[in-house]
């Protein structure tokens, strides 16, 4: 288990314990946190399970790959530096204690 | 009007997990019932014809999990088929006899697959794929060099032919059309797909049918209408779906291929309503009702039916869009291309990354993408915005679609 925090626009944290191998789009869908639509169920193509990661976890993670950069761009709140799709970050030891910061929206 | 005290759900797809969801945010607060036929709690369908099928240890994404229908207070009557609609009383049968009253229900029946009339469909080893109990027995028998002929190169037929030849089976396409994936997709990427699949050695019978299945108790083969046999140790029938609209039917309500909706998702009966791939409804510049079949119009069809029981107003219909993957290569698209007069291509199809932006005389009505999301979502924006763009300009390289869709109408070249 991975714990993962996953904090609301308007500042509420949850922390979930997250099996590992499951996105972090899918430890926030199984746990009820609210503010991840992911429509398309983690195929990278509906953009609506967008979050801004913790910067101190910019090198633990695999970087969003060609498909992942282009679904950013159509993101429905701002894109930052530390935009990521939630489905395509896979839950791994090194992401103990990761934080995610939901947008104000999905669609 | 009084509001509804339970709310019965019938289905558990899509549709129906996210009815639920929507009327709780909806503020609904009385007592919700989802009776669904299939044994688990409503999961994502499209990953059973990709990575279900491949998967080691194949797992069904739940839509929404156990503790969301807990905390949601929703009562959860799985496994439990409802038989009748009884719409006078407002009562609900189901297999076994017992009955439940409602005051509102939503009709999430779904849908599944065609079976057409076909001599041997009873055959062992004849298949179709709507669910997970379908998946799992089209699991159980792959086996590397078998051979396995699908009837049907819809968007199933091609998603598994994707799967299956990847893992060493020997497979073979028969379509009655001149291509594949008429008539919904443009042509232009009907032949890049079948070029695709090709490729992958599957074997392509376009112009063609079967014209009945071989084998004494489990199938043997597929005779084809020329009479060419074709040894199949596994068929897989994907000719399309029909809606479920017996219960709607029996109940008396209007039903055209689909159970009968207006916008507000509203059937001919009060207080019943219908939402997802078992619905045919109006669209907002076509003539006649229709029918979609997607995830997307699946969520927005029951959104839309929750704000319908909570008297809420019906929002505007977004643009439709629809997913699908084969090994990785990604189909987008987005708008109605049906009446399409003109398709003009961007992008490069040589390279596997192109779109096809279908118009309706001066128009934008649709756009096929592959591989090229970002021209994907540029064009759902667009369409939504109903913005204008020129053949030349889906032509031109040099014209940034992002611009555009932003509201830029020279695409970034005004400035040049
Ligand atoms: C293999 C496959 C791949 C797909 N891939 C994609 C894709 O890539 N992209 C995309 O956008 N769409 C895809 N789709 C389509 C998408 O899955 C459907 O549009 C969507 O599931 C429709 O949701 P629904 O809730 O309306 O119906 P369904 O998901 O069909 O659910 C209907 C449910 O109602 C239940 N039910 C029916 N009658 C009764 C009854 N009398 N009593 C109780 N329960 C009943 C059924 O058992 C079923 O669980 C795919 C579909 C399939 C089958
Ligand atoms: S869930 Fe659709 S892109 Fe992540």
């Amino acid at each position: 288990m991975t714990r993962i925090r996953y904090v609301e626009p308007c500042g509420r944290a949850r922390d979930v314990e997250v099996d590992q191998g499951l996105s972090v789009m899918e430890g926030a869908i199984l746990n009820m946190v609210p503010g991840i639509e992911a429509e398309c169920g983690g195929a990278c193509v509906c953009a609506t399970c967008h979050v801004y990661v913790d910067e101190a976890y910019g090198s633990t993670l695999c970087p969003p790959n060609a498909t992942e950069h282009e679904m950013l761009d159509t993101v429905a709140s701002e894109r930052r530096p530390t935009s990521r799709l939630s489905c395509q970050i896979k839950v791994v030891a090194a992401l103990d204690g990761l934080t995610v910061y939901l947008p104000e929206r999905q669609t | 009007m009084r509001p509804p005290r339970t709310i019965s759900i019938v289905g558990g797809g899509h549709a129906a997990a996210q009815v639920v969801a929507s009327l709780r945010e909806e503020g609904y607060d009385g007592r919700l019932v989802l009776f669904n036929a299939e044994p688990q709690l409503p999961y994502h369908r499209p990953p059973l014809s990709k990575d279900f099928l491949k998967s080691a240890e194949p797992q069904l994404k739940l839509i929404r999990s156990q503790a969301f229908y807990q905390t949601a207070g929703v009562d959860l009557a799985i496994g439990r088929s409802v038989t009748a609609i009884d719409a006078g009383a407002r009562r609900l049968v189901l297999a076994g006899g017992t009955s439940h009253s409602f005051d509102a229900v939503v009709l999430c029946t779904g849908a599944r697959p065609r079976r057409p009339a076909l001599e041997g469909t009873h055959l062992r080893g004849v298949m179709s794929l709507r669910n997970a109990e379908d998946a799992l027995g089209i699991r159980s028998r792959i086996a590397a060099g078998s051979s396995v002929v699908i009837l049907g190169g819809g968007f199933i037929g091609l998603e598994i032919s994707a799967v299956l030849s990847e893992l060493g089976l020997s497979v073979t396409i028969v379509e009655a059309a001149d291509r594949v994936l008429a008539p919904a997709v443009a042509p232009e990427i009907g032949r890049f797909l079948e070029h695709l699949q090709r490729s992958w050695g599957v074997d392509i019978r376009l112009n063609s049918g079967a014209n009945r299945l071989l084998g004494s108790d489990a199938v043997e083969a597929v005779e084809l209408a020329d009479g060419e046999i074709l040894p199949a140790e596994m068929v897989i029938v994907a000719a399309g779906c029909d809606p479920n609209v017996d219960l709607a039917v029996a109940a008396g309500l209007a039903c055209a291929d689909g159970v009968l909706v207006d916008r507000s998702m509203r059937t001919s009966r009060l207080g019943i309503l219908a939402a997802g791939d078992c619905v045919r409804g109006p669209r907002a510049g076509i003539a006649d009702p229709i029918r979609l079949g997607s995830v997307q119009s699946a969520m927005e069809q029951a959104r839309i039916a929750a704000r319908t029981v909570v008297a809420k107003a019906t929002p505007d219909q977004a643009v439709p869009w629809f997913w699908s993957d084969q090994r990785g290569t990604k189909l987008l698209m987005a708008g109605l291309a049906a009446g399409a007069t003109r398709e003009v291509v961007r992008g490069n199809v040589e390279e596997g990354r192109f779109s096809v932006f279908l118009f309706k005389d001066e128009h934008l009505a649709a756009i096929h993408s592959v591989n090229a999301a970002s021209d994907h979502m540029a064009a759902r924006r667009a369409l939504a915005a109903n913005l204008l763009i020129t053949p030349d300009q889906v032509r031109d390289p040099a014209f940034d679609l992002q611009a555009w869709s932003q509201g830029d109408r020279d695409g970034g070249r005004s400035i040049q």
